[in-house]
């Protein structure tokens, strides 16, 4: 049933069978949306969750929220996509990975709040949605086809069919749409089963870590177009737009007013978020995801490299300004690639690194240990990632070891241990690469990180560092003090907020039960509020906010305000951390299902063994922390991850969980505390219950 | 304004070598939301082409250490503290890049090479 921001169905899709049925929203609807709803219908549906995440076992969810496709403000655009992943290592975890654009929108305007694919296509295949009609269609013809070459050829086709939703004449409610199909597709690396295998929509939205392109791969699905031309009815349609204006009016900065550098909060402006050594020249215009209020992305009149935006812009220009003095088209053209082959930026952007440094180091090359074709000399041209991206993509060359990531060719080149051990092979955690965020200095990152099944990609707390760099790299004062951003943050932590010791990034804390507090927190908001009601990275939380007098940021009042006014619901923001505490336990008893163990919660050697000098990484990494008793912005080089003390805090992050410390499962009790009974017999089951 | 004195062959020669990549030290980008992206330099060369290409930050002890005990210059390592220790972290890319550019000009010259090029591996 249609009501408060649910259209009331679930499409599942049986890709074996070639079959299509529903699944009532309904059934699911205590888990809010996203990937809480992701979660447990991969609990119910994944009947053996061991299996690799290539095998047709394996169940894929695309989950939007509520709030898609209404005007909450930078949470209507996203899509939370999860399954076993492929990009894991030493285990293909069960992962998540979501994309903005206009998918989810269009899917709920198609009536459809979510899909789960099961199975595997026995020949290529994609899926075409209008509205409640969903087709198996052919994709012989796409197979092979970077990501907008699928998208156009799909568009084309979609153009000269019988489809009625483009007629003159018609209202929406009664079948018209000014909207092309919305697609998510994969590339040639996704095709050939490459662990960098992204999930690409429109020009630059992707669900990037994880390998789902993969998945998408194993199971013979080339991609998903959806077009719907109906309404998402809203609970208290005044209300949203009255919360909208609130928060306008409240938390944006005025027209005129000085704005302050910042991370990634809700008081930023909206500006394109590029990297570029110097941006593309030429007439730009603003892209955005639907119903954002920010617009981090553009499109050029080239076409080159159209919506790429932050990380996946500064893959290239290290290397292209060694190799030029200058940034030059080369990053453009590498950035273009990536998003046509569907490639890992991230992922890819270590890994240059890595070879560049085996090549410096003389193992890698013609002739050598490694021995490939791939011309090292030419690092930093537009060939040389041509070459590399093209190989990694169709499995040529080297590109065969590296299409299963940087961490298992290191493995099978035999040089793993050694490769971490000096910390040239940059991927602290779960075999993903290093955001950036450093596990030695910006802890929290680290922390979520390994305790959870990939880089955790959450902005919240790293904003503060941000906004402190970048004052500090201009010259400039700060507008908040470490103390005032400590008392103003952690009043935010229910239900920890009587805890201020919490955002101590000093060495004496980070194996804290407070600083265990942060990492659990962090956990339990991003798993409801960010990543299953769908509020954007790139603006929740939004702790400090320089727009205000007071400097205190709208989370807390505003995720629950949109929230409520779409649903209909009296969700308080505490209610969502503790769903989000249910929906990160649920995760966590699929991890263990597929073998976690306290034991194998372990960084790369490089993380206990080398400091964070500022050789490696620049003058200062000021993060917020106690120096005789008092918060100040403080210097956290020089320091490794302490074996012992992480131990310590392990222990503290599992007795807050409820979990048993010695293997880091939860207990009966704590489960049943979450109305997760049937998860506790589960683990009896597999004789992996906490505590027992 | 720095003022160098002259360079002799042989240490016009050490300036320019390409160090061992366990030799190296980093610069870093640091670009919105996108974290630090550590740049590893490997010569005078590198350093003046990324800081010539780009603005990253870095630790100007760092360089001057490696400026001196790698590259065997300094002279070179006295005049980037000197002339960055006042500025923010922003301006001393910029700064720091001239100098090493200045020394690498000045080593060029020396050993006849007509323009700056790739450090000699």
């Amino acid at each position: 049933m249609a009501t408060g921001g649910y259209v009331g169905k679930i499409l599942r899709v049986d890709l074996t069978a070639r079959e299509t049925s529903v699944i009532e929203t309904e059934k699911y609807t205590e888990w809010g949306g996203g990937h809480g709803i992701g979660s447990a219908l991969f609990w119910d549906l994944c009947k053996d969750k061991t299996v690799s995440g290539r095998d047709s076992g394996n169940v894929l969810t695309f989950m939007t929220s509520p709030l898609s496709g209404t005007m909450a403000p930078s949470a209507s655009g996203r899509v939370e996509v999860q399954g076993i992943g492929t990009a894991g290592y030493p285990v293909n975890w069960f992962t998540r990975s979501n994309f903005g654009g206009r998918f989810g929108g269009q899917l709920k305007q198609a009536g459809w709040d979510g899909i789960v694919l099961e199975g595997k296509a026995d020949a290529p295949i994609w899926l075409d949605i209008i509205n409640g009609k969903v087709e198996f269609r052919d994709a012989a013809d796409l197979w092979g086809k970077d990501t907008q070459e699928t998208q156009q050829l799909i568009w084309e086709l979609k153009e000269n069919e019988e489809h009625g939703w483009t007629e003159i004449g018609k209202t929406r409610d009664s079948g018209r749409t000014t909207q092309k199909p919305a697609i998510i597709t994969i590339g040639p690396a996704g095709e050939n089963q490459s662990s960098l295998g992204c999930l690409v929509h429109d020009a630059g939205n992707a669900a990037g870590q994880g390998g789902f392109g993969a998945v998408f791969g194993s199971k013979n699905l080339k991609a998903i177009s959806v077009v719907g031309t109906g309404s998402i009815a809203i609970a208290d349609p005044a209300g949203l737009l009255n919360a909208r204006i609130w928060a306008k009016e409240e938390y944006a900065a005025a027209p005129g007013q000085k704005v302050e550098p910042n991370g990634p909060t809700f008081g930023v402006d909206p500006a394109p978020v590029f990297l570029y050594a110097k941006n593309p020249d030429g007439p730009m215009g603003p892209q955005a995801c639907q119903g954002c209020i920010n617009g981090c992305r553009a499109r050029f009149d080239t076409g080159i490299a159209n919506e790429s935006s932050c990380q996946e812009t500064s893959m290239y220009k290290a290397f292209d300004t060694l190799a030029h003095g200058e940034g030059t088209d080369a990053s453009y053209i590498a950035t273009d690639l990536v998003q046509k082959m569907g490639v890992n930026s991230y992922e890819l952007m270590q890994g240059i690194g890595y070879l560049y440094a085996l090549s410096k180091m003389g193992v890698l090359g013609k002739g050598l240990e490694i021995d490939t074709d791939l011309d090292m000399s030419r690092v930093g041209e537009a060939d040389f990632a041509i070459d590399l991206i093209t190989k990694i993509s169709n499995r040529e060359g080297i590109g065969e070891d590296l299409a299963d990531g940087f961490v298992r060719a290191a493995e099978k080149w035999g040089r793993l241990e050694q490769d971490y051990a000096i910390g040239i092979l940059d991927f602290p955690y779960w075999g993903y690469a290093n955001h950036g965020y450093d596990p030695r200095a910006e802890t929290e990152w680290g922390y979520s990180s390994i305790m959870g099944d990939r880089d955790m990609n959450e902005h919240g707390f790293n904003a503060n560092f941000w906004s402190v760099i970048k004052h500090m790299m201009a010259g400039l004062e700060m507008p908040v003090s470490a103390e005032e951003y400590a008392k103003i943050t952690t009043a935010k932590m229910v239900p920890y907020d009587d805890d201020p010791n919490m955002v101590d990034y000093s060495t004496e804390n980070i194996y804290s039960e407070s600083f265990a507090k942060l990492v659990v927190w962090q956990r339990h908001y991003t798993r409801f509020w960010k990543q299953s009601a769908l509020y954007c990275d790139f603006r929740y939380p939004d702790f400090t906010n320089y727009n205000r007098e007071d400097n205190v940021g709208i989370t807390g009042d505003g995720e629950p305000k949109f929230w409520n006014a779409v649903t209909g619901q009296d969700l308080t923001f505490l209610d969502g951390i503790e769903l989000g505490r249910r929906i990160w336990t649920l995760d966590n008893a699929i991890w263990i299902l597929q073998g976690r163990h306290r034991d194998m919660v372990q960084f790369a050697s490089y993380i206990y063994d080398i400091p964070l000098e500022n050789s490696l990484v620049g003058p200062y990494y000021p993060m917020a922390g106690k120096v005789d008793g008092q918060y100040a912005y403080i210097n956290v080089l020089g320091r490794s991850i302490d074996r012992d003390g992480f131990e310590e805090w392990k222990t503290h992050f599992y007795n807050l969980e409820g979990w048993d410390p010695a293997s880091g499962w939860p207990t009966r009790e704590t489960l049943e505390s979450l109305n997760l009974a049937f998860v506790a017999d589960a683990l009896t089951e597999a004789e992996k219950l906490g505590g027992e | 304004m720095a003022e160098f004195t002259e360079m002799t062959v042989a240490a016009a020669q050490k300036l320019r070598a390409e160090q061992p990549y366990e030799h190296r030290i980093h610069v870093s980008l640091v670009g919105k939301h996108g974290g630090f992206q550590p740049v590893p330099v490997l010569s005078a060369s590198d350093f003046v082409k990324v800081t010539t290409g780009l603005n990253p930050v870095f630790s100007t002890d760092v360089l001057a250490r490696w400026v001196t005990e790698r590259l065997g210059d300094a002279e070179l390592g006295e005049a980037i503290v000197a002339e960055c220790k006042d500025l923010a972290l922003f301006d001393q890319a910029s700064v720091a890049s001239r100098l090493v550019a200045e020394r690498l000009a000045q080593a060029n010259e020396v050993l006849g090479i007509a323009e700056p090029a790739m450090a000699e591996a």
